[in-house]
């Protein structure tokens, strides 16, 4: 009853943040890694879910719901410095490598490493326009707002999260 | 029927007072609201004790400032009967919470 229970929880987590991935799950949820890890093949394996690995992490996603491209779109908005980039490309629509950098406050080797994979991801491409780079969205940028809108979750959610952790960081999580 | 409040504030003190339960009382709404939002994102047991410590906390303070500021709404002896009650059971909930498995 209670590994159903666990299972169901991942399932549900994976359906509100498609494109999580398993360190995100364990925190996210207070379960073990072993745990975690347990479900996930299980839910894998029923074919409920499932996951590509991008750089470091596995990402996990509903079946069926998402076409390659939007599991792209997802990764990138599940990490903070990628989905930053990403929508200030959206706002500016073609903004300079230095515009970038100057607005993230990172360095330029960082921002070069972001986009460099965002255009192997096909979701921005790069053009030179004398001896300064510009990036342009090769998507949509409604496309991006739509599952930014949907899958992303918004402040109230954030800290109904937080109040939830902490509620639950009381006592000894369960395993 | 409104009716004198039961308290003789001295300057400044009810103003103070007013201001104190009203943020008192709307903090501990959004808290409530918050905490059923986590619930249902959630599912879980423990977050609902947190959803009902929050409810009662507010309604306690609701009737706290109602009665000493609006209108006499019960008599004082049960109106602390009745809060102290309340913060037995916001206790005791949390410890229920901490304790519980």
């Amino acid at each position: 009853m209670k590994l159903q229970g666990n299972t169901d929880r991942i399932l549900e987590y994976i359906v509100s943040n498609p494109g999580c991935h398993l360190r995100q799950l364990k925190k996210d949820l207070g379960l073990s890694m072993g745990t975690v890890q347990y479900h996930l093949n299980h839910l894998e394996k029923a074919g409920k879910i499932i996951s590509d690995k991008f750089n470091l992490h596995r990402c996990y996603y509903v079946s069926g719901l998402f076409k390659e491209n939007e599991r792209c779109i997802l990764r990138i908005l599940n990490q903070q410095t990628a989905r930053q980039l990403l929508m200030f490309i959206v706002e500016r629509k073609s903004p300079t490598q230095t515009d970038i950098v100057n607005h993230l406050g990172i360095t330029a080797a960082s921002v070069n490493w972001h986009v460099k994979r965002l255009v192997e991801l096909g979701i921005i491409s790069e053009s030179r326009e004398g001896k300064y780079r510009r990036y342009q969205l090769v998507v949509e940028p409604r496309h991006i707002i739509v599952i930014l809108k949907n899958y992303r979750t918004n402040l109230w959610n954030t800290w109904s999260d937080r109040l939830a952790e902490m509620f639950l960081s009381l006592s000894r999580p369960e395993t | 029927m409104l009716t004198l409040p039961p308290f003789i504030f001295g300057p400044g003190a009810s103003e103070i007072f007013s201001i104190s339960q009203i943020a008192i009382i709307i903090i501990s709404l959004v808290l409530l609201v918050l905490s059923i939002t986590a619930y249902q994102n959630t599912n879980l047991r423990k977050v609902l004790l947190a959803a009902v410590i929050f409810a009662l906390f507010a309604i306690q303070h609701i009737i706290n400032f109602l009665d000493a500021v609006v209108t006499d709404i019960m008599p004082d002896d049960a109106r602390f009967a009745l809060f102290s009650s309340i913060t037995l059971a916001i206790l005791v909930l949390f410890f229920f919470a901490i304790v519980k498995k």
